[in-house]
């Protein structure tokens, strides 16, 4: 089964992920940078005790998950989101939600993405790609860093969707509830409250290793 | 940033696709401009990589040396610690740690080894010889 579903390439994955999930109900108005904008996306972070590959973790975007969340609930899209402690429940409800239509945002780990070249690869756990249908038993899967899609076998999938270490994914499946409509009148209330939250996490975040202060 | 100026440096990633980024055109309007690379990245990727090629050499003749098991070589080609390492496996970190003398590695029974082996993506024959095939 294949659903209808636009590939468009992005800058950054799961702004990326929100406009292209959000393109079918906003007919195209949801563009990557206004999804980041109104997902207050932009932060950053100097945490030398959180070892990541034997370096300090540093940050310039907020927690995996957030983008996608704060813009639909700006909009006022319901948001369906999952995480699994099993595998095969973890696959089943994946199917599920292809078989009702409805193309499906992904986080995974990036080390053992097959179409990703080596010098990329670490175990960063905050990737995010759409599953948008099967053909056979391959996913197609359209990640919003490349410019064209890719198939993935469902070992692979699953090797991935269940990536281990820091922020591990399990399984986590998200997507925006079927037949919401995004008016103008709504997306300018969203960019109104984007440049509040922007504000807050820059300018009045209290941690000396967040925001401004980092 | 103009778009004239967007860097294409070719990267790795380059290679294999154009990466997305936001430059102003000649009116002064953001738009979207594609970028094959930026030899800063490029840079900062060949240090990196730089670091853990001498730490996987380190390891590697640690092994040789019987100072460590072959565990610790592994780890350290696939990036993994101890955390990560037991994240796949659903060994304890104490356990990984012991299992990094090469006494303690060689008692591992089959099952073990396999769950290793499964973590690295390789073969058990592999994890124990220290063979390493590109993928």
């Amino acid at each position: 089964m294949k659903i209808e579903f636009e590939h468009h390439q992005a800058a950054h994955c799961e702004s990326g992920v929100t406009s292209n999930l959000l393109r079918n109900s906003s007919g195209g108005k949801i563009t990557e940078p206004l999804a980041f904008g109104i997902g207050a996306g932009l932060f950053f972070a100097y945490i030398p005790l959180i070892k990541i590959n034997n370096g300090p973790a540093i940050a310039f975007r907020t927690m995996p998950g957030y983008i996608f969340n704060r813009t639909c609930k700006s909009l006022g899209i319901p948001v369906i989101s999952k995480k699994f402690s099993s595998k095969e429940k973890a696959e089943a409800y994946l199917k599920e939600c292809l078989h009702n239509g409805d193309p499906v945002g992904c986080q995974v780990g990036v080390y053992y993405l097959p179409y990703f070249p080596k010098e990329y690869r670490f175990h960063f756990n905050a990737h995010n790609l759409i599953v948008y249908g099967m053909d056979d038993d391959k996913y197609l899967i359209s990640d919003p860093i490349m410019d064209t899609t890719h198939v993935m076998d469902s070992c692979q999938l699953e090797r991935v969707r269940f990536a281990k270490g820091a922020l591990a994914p399990k399984g986590h499946i998200y997507y925006p509830k079927h037949g919401a409509v995004i008016t103008d009148e709504t997306i300018k209330q969203a960019i109104k409250s984007g440049i509040k939250k922007m504000f807050i996490i820059c300018l009045v975040f209290p941690a000396v290793s967040r925001g401004y202060r980092a | 940033m103009k778009k004239d100026d967007v860097p294409q440096d070719l990267s790795s990633l380059g290679k294999i696709t154009q990466e997305v980024c936001y430059a102003t055109d000649s009116s002064g309007k953001y738009v979207a401009a594609l970028s094959s690379g930026w030899d800063v990245k490029i840079n900062a990727l060949d240090v990196a990589w730089g670091d853990i090629e001498k730490r996987i050499a380190a390891a590697k003749e640690k092994v040789l040396n019987k100072e460590a098991s072959p565990l610790l070589f592994f780890m350290e080609y696939r990036l993994m610690d101890s955390k990560i390492l037991a994240g796949y496996t659903g060994f304890w970190q104490w356990q990984i740690k012991r299992h990094l003398k090469p006494e303690a590695f060689n008692k591992l029974t089959d099952k073990q080894l396999k769950k290793y082996a499964e973590a690295f993506n390789i073969k058990v024959e592999d994890l124990k010889s220290i063979t390493v095939h590109e993928d």
